[in-house]
């Protein structure tokens, strides 16, 4: 990589990690570490993150800056605290990232691989994205007092970095499903009401829990939740870099 | 160092002979790396009765020996009087060692050690590889479905 490429990724890294905290998230993790164990959170430090069996600064990110290999088999970043537990917001809320499979073959190997999941005890409410155990499919769902909502796109085979986004708001009375800045199902209306909080087992960025369960296979980056639901010009606004 | 993937399957071990194993196993591996792919971490089987370990191993602590000494411990016995077995199979490309265990005619541990066809270590990838067309071929049993 040359001087001038280094220089440009840094300098797009920080113009992207600017542009995501002017958004005001609840927590930013970049994912840019490139040794550690720490997964640092650029809003609130109790809100750090642990890195397990990743390969850290294995490939670069949408933005140039350095980001983690997820094996597809045990790896995982627990991004459970206190500090987290305390900022979510059940009711309104964001959750974005970017993400890129290891290959092609990722999108028709029948496993669920997860992305980003967010629990409350004994999984009755959930935040969550990941890669369908259907071939070619990317999900999202979301459930608050015994309604679930969900949406799926299906034919996808991108072997490129995708920015994800589920949006939620009981205010508003909706759920969105986002790619790339776009709107990707049908919006769901008709929300249940979340009253519990999230389980210490189960906030995670690349898989379902800390077992760990549908461990994601290939690259993510750039990882934020809002305690808003964000709208469409701010969600196409992150999906570019 | 050899920076693989192995597999434990419980076959008649009781549950605390099961956790003093997995907590010993779970200390292979260096104290401490720049990455978090060579600390000892693992995943668990659905029933809690198989595991995944990754690490970058000392190839001494994770060869047929070594784990007849932690069963001998386990038992409080001498390691000789634990026997083992081979096989192999073949879930992507190499062919992967499975060892089975016993002691007194009663099987009580297999282990596979991905890619690793008992004579050439496999690259990390190689034994991902193995590992991961593993899980994909027992999904059932690693994966709670959506």
């Amino acid at each position: 990589m040359s001087f001038i490429t280094i220089l440009s990724n840094k300098v797009l890294a920080a113009d992207y990690s600017d542009k995501t905290l002017s958004y005001n998230p609840k927590a930013y993790w970049p994912l840019n570490e490139t040794s550690g164990s720490v997964a640092r959170c650029l809003v609130n430090s109790a809100q750090n993150g642990v890195y397990t069996g990743v390969t850290l600064g294995d490939g670069v990110g949408p933005d140039g800056s350095p980001c983690p290999f997820f094996d597809g088999a045990n790896d995982y970043v627990n991004i459970w605290t206190t500090a987290l537990h305390d900022a979510f917001n059940g009711s309104e809320g964001t959750v974005a990232i970017w993400a890129k499979v290891n290959a092609v073959d990722v999108w028709t190997n029948g496993a669920v691989k997860y992305i980003f999941q967010l629990n409350a005890a004994a999984a009755v409410e959930y935040a969550r994205i990941y890669k369908s155990n259907t071939n070619n499919r990317m999900s999202y769902r979301y459930q608050a007092g015994g309604v679930t909502e969900g949406g799926d796109e299906n034919g996808l085979s991108e072997t490129d970095w995708m920015h994800l986004a589920l949006t939620w708001s009981k205010s508003a009375d909706e759920v969105r499903y986002w790619r790339d800045g776009a709107e990707v199902a049908t919006v769901d209306t008709s929300l249940g009401t979340w009253v519990g909080s999230i389980d210490s087992d189960y906030p995670i960025i690349g898989a379902s829990s800390t077992i760990p369960g549908g461990p994601w296979h290939g690259w993510l980056s750039n990882s934020a939740l809002w305690g808003r639901a964000l709208a469409q010009p701010e969600i196409a606004d992150l999906a570019r870099v | 160092m050899k920076h693989i993937y192995f597999g434990i399957e419980n076959l008649n071990l009781s549950n605390s002979q099961r956790n003093n194993l997995v907590q010993a196993l779970r200390t292979l591996g260096p104290a401490s790396h720049t990455q978090p792919a060579c600390l000892c971490h693992w995943r668990t089987r659905l029933d809690g009765q198989a595991a995944i370990f990754e690490a970058l191993f000392d190839g001494d602590n994770i060869n047929v020996q070594a784990f007849k000494n932690r069963l001998a411990t386990i038992f409080n016995v001498d390691s000789a009087t634990i026997e083992h077995s081979n096989t192999s199979q073949t879930f992507d490309i190499l062919t992967t060692a499975v060892v089975t265990f016993a002691r007194g005619g009663t099987n009580y541990l297999r282990v596979a050690f991905f890619g690793y066809d008992g004579v050439t270590w496999p690259t990390w990838a190689q034994s991902g590889d193995e590992c991961r067309k593993y899980l994909a071929i027992n999904q059932e049993d690693w994966e709670s479905v959506q």
